[in-house]
């Protein structure tokens, strides 16, 4: 793992857990960044790619797996942690085999999150 | 049969059934002795006593005998005697009229067979039959109407059929008659309605009622055909409070539907609340925190406490039994509030949703929780008709505007971008146990129907332009349903 602390990227379309999301991931020492949609965040994509992407699932107009295709489309190879209400879902099933390094059910609790990341950081 | 004589007794006429009967041409008889044509031979002396009499201006009693045909047979006819008197005062003939006894026996006969049917089929008829004079008395109760008012015939006969009226109708009744009497303008009659009735026993139950007149002899009477409905009351109490029951067991059933959606709306502001706090916990830990974070976050905690708090008392409104009450609600906070508890189903399937709803509704009395009830279902059906088109084109409309059908209302249109109905019918989707789902139970547009109805509304379904399925429901603005005798928004 690099002495830089990761960025992380989360994308999610509610307000309230993206937020929280995005102070847990600082008070774990990483830099953060939040997005409110997968168009949002591909916008902002050029200017630099994060370590790590943190995907809500179900969101309008544009949602996670989609995201996952398009990142898949462009060769864009990012480890994404997968967020959804439901692990066992169609699409939780259709992100795991798009590529996901892991899935975290919601809520999720702090110690799970950490763990997913570093894990998707370490390959 | 008419003969008119002379004072002297010469026939002078004989009318054209007393022609016709006793086979006696006028030219034949014509100034012969009356007693020696009509009466057979034992009655002649008799007839010519009595005719004298009558001819002398003196009171001849009625009599009875045979007449002799002209060919020879006889007749048993009653006859009277009357005098012709000139302006003087003199008798200048005798009219001998006279009745075919045999005839007017027969007749009799058949009137009293017909009487025997008459009261055979009042007694007999299931309903009770009443009738009265055109002051109210009752001159007639049949055998139904003891048995359902409790009092005998001959305890209500002649007196005013007010007396099987509870109040307030007991009142108003002479009145009624009063005012048809003088302005012949028929309130009830012909018409027929539900009212009540009181028993012997003092007790009142609802009856139907269905009045008609009659005018018999130049006498005016009133037919009041009476059904105790008490039993269909009672059914009918029964049949509602089951539709409110099996509507609350389809919104049971329904919830369990929406649970999924709702699991996640809880579980959203949860993260939330568990994330922020975590992450003070940690940056307390470290040192790292500060007040205006922690000031922040914590506010978030609270205010995301309030949304799941929010999204519970959501679902239990939604599910709450409750009296069928209609009050007056505003509908698009309602379809809002349907809205609200669709809206992770609506997210998850990308649907965009488009509420066209003008500012100047007005205010509609209705059960909040069935309408309620039939918002969700239909949003529901139209999500998921889109499912299975592109996720791109996935649009729900709805319409929330004023709108006259028989009367002002509010009409709300619920439009998707799914297949439509292509050329089915749509009619049919609102029967019970209709559906195209595998796993459907067939009755929530059937439920959506009955709750409607019961507002006095109306639901339809049409094509949709340019493409789609649209659900249009109509309510009545309160004053028009209040009206009394108005027809509910049904079209024919």
């Amino acid at each position: 793992m690099s002495e830089n602390p990761p960025l992380v990227f989360i994308v999610d379309d509610d307000e309230a857990v993206r937020s929280a999301t995005r102070l847990l991931a600082r008070s774990f020492g990483w830099n953060a960044r939040a997005f409110g949609s997968a168009q949002e965040f591909l916008e902002a994509l050029p200017q630099g790619m994060p370590d790590c992407l943190l995907l809500d699932l179900n969101m309008p107009e544009m949602n996670g797996v989609e995201l996952q295709l398009v990142l898949a489309s462009r060769g864009i190879r990012i480890p994404v942690v997968v967020i959804t209400g439901q692990k066992d879902s169609p699409l939780a099933a259709r992100a795991r085999a798009a590529g996901a390094h892991a899935l975290l059910a919601k809520p999720f609790f702090d110690e799970e999150l950490k763990q997913s990341v570093e894990e998707a950081l370490q390959g | 049969m008419v003969a008119i004589a002379d004072a002297q007794g010469a026939i002078q006429l004989l009318n054209h059934h007393c022609e016709e009967i006793t086979g006696h041409a006028p030219a034949q008889v014509v100034q012969r002795a009356i007693w020696s044509v009509l009466p057979a031979p034992e009655g002649a002396a008799r007839m010519r006593e009595a005719f004298l009499r009558a001819a002398a201006g003196e009171p001849a009693e009625d009599d009875e005998g045979d007449w002799l045909c002209k060919d020879g047979s006889r007749l048993a006819v009653r006859w009277s005697y009357s005098g012709i008197r000139d302006a003087g005062g003199k008798v200048t003939g005798v009219v001998v009229a006279g009745v075919d006894v045999l005839a007017a026996r027969r007749i009799e006969a058949e009137l009293a067979e017909s009487m025997g049917r008459y009261h055979a089929i009042l007694d007999t008829a299931v309903d009770g039959i009443i009738t009265i004079n055109e002051r109210g008395a009752v001159a007639s109760f049949n055998r139904a109407a003891e048995r359902i008012f409790g009092y005998r015939a001959a305890e209500v006969i002649g007196r005013n059929v007010s007396m099987l009226m509870p109040a307030p109708y007991r009142e108003s009744h002479d009145g009624y008659l009063d005012n048809y009497r003088r302005t012949g303008r028929k309130k009830i009659i012909g018409i027929g309605r539900e009212v009540e009735g009181l028993r012997k026993d003092g007790t009142r139950f609802p009856l139907d009622l269905a009045v008609g007149e009659v005018v018999s002899g130049g006498q005016r009477l009133f037919t009041g055909i009476v059904r105790d409905i008490t039993d269909r009351k009672d059914a009918e109490r029964e049949a509602r409070r089951r539709m409110d029951e099996l509507a609350h067991v389809t919104r049971i059933h329904s919830m369990g539907e929406l649970a999924s959606g709702l699991a996640h709306e809880i579980n959203q502001p949860l993260t939330a609340i568990i994330n922020y706090a975590r992450a003070c916990l940690r940056m307390i830990g470290a040192g790292t925190a500060d007040q205006e974070l922690l000031h922040g976050s914590m506010e978030q905690i609270a205010r995301q406490g309030e949304r799941a708090v929010e999204v519970i008392r959501r679902l239990r409104k939604f599910i709450e039994k409750g009296e069928v009450e209609k009050q007056p609600c505003d509908l698009v906070a309602s379809l809002s509030e349907a809205l609200g508890l669709l809206d992770h189903e609506l997210t998850v399937n990308q649907v965009r949703v488009y509420l066209d709803a003008r500012p100047s509704i007005p205010e509609v009395h209705i059960d909040r929780v069935q309408i309620e009830q039939v918002l969700v279902n239909l949003v529901r059906n139209a999500v998921e008709a889109m499912v299975s088109g592109p996720s791109a084109s996935r649009e729900l409309r709805l319409q929330l505007i004023p709108d006259q059908q028989d009367a002002p209302g509010v009409r709300v249109s619920v439009h998707d971008s799914g297949p439509g109905f292509g050329q089915n019918k749509p009619e049919r989707l609102f029967d019970p146990f209709f559906t195209t789902k595998a796993d459907g139970l067939g009755q929530g547009l059937a439920i959506c129907r009955r709750i409607v109805e019961a507002h006095d509304g109306r639901i339809w379904a049409e094509n949709g332009q340019p493409g789609g399925a649209v659900f249009h429901f109509w309510l009545p603005l309160p004053d028009a349903a209040a009206a009394p005798g108005s027809v509910p928004g049904k079209k024919t």
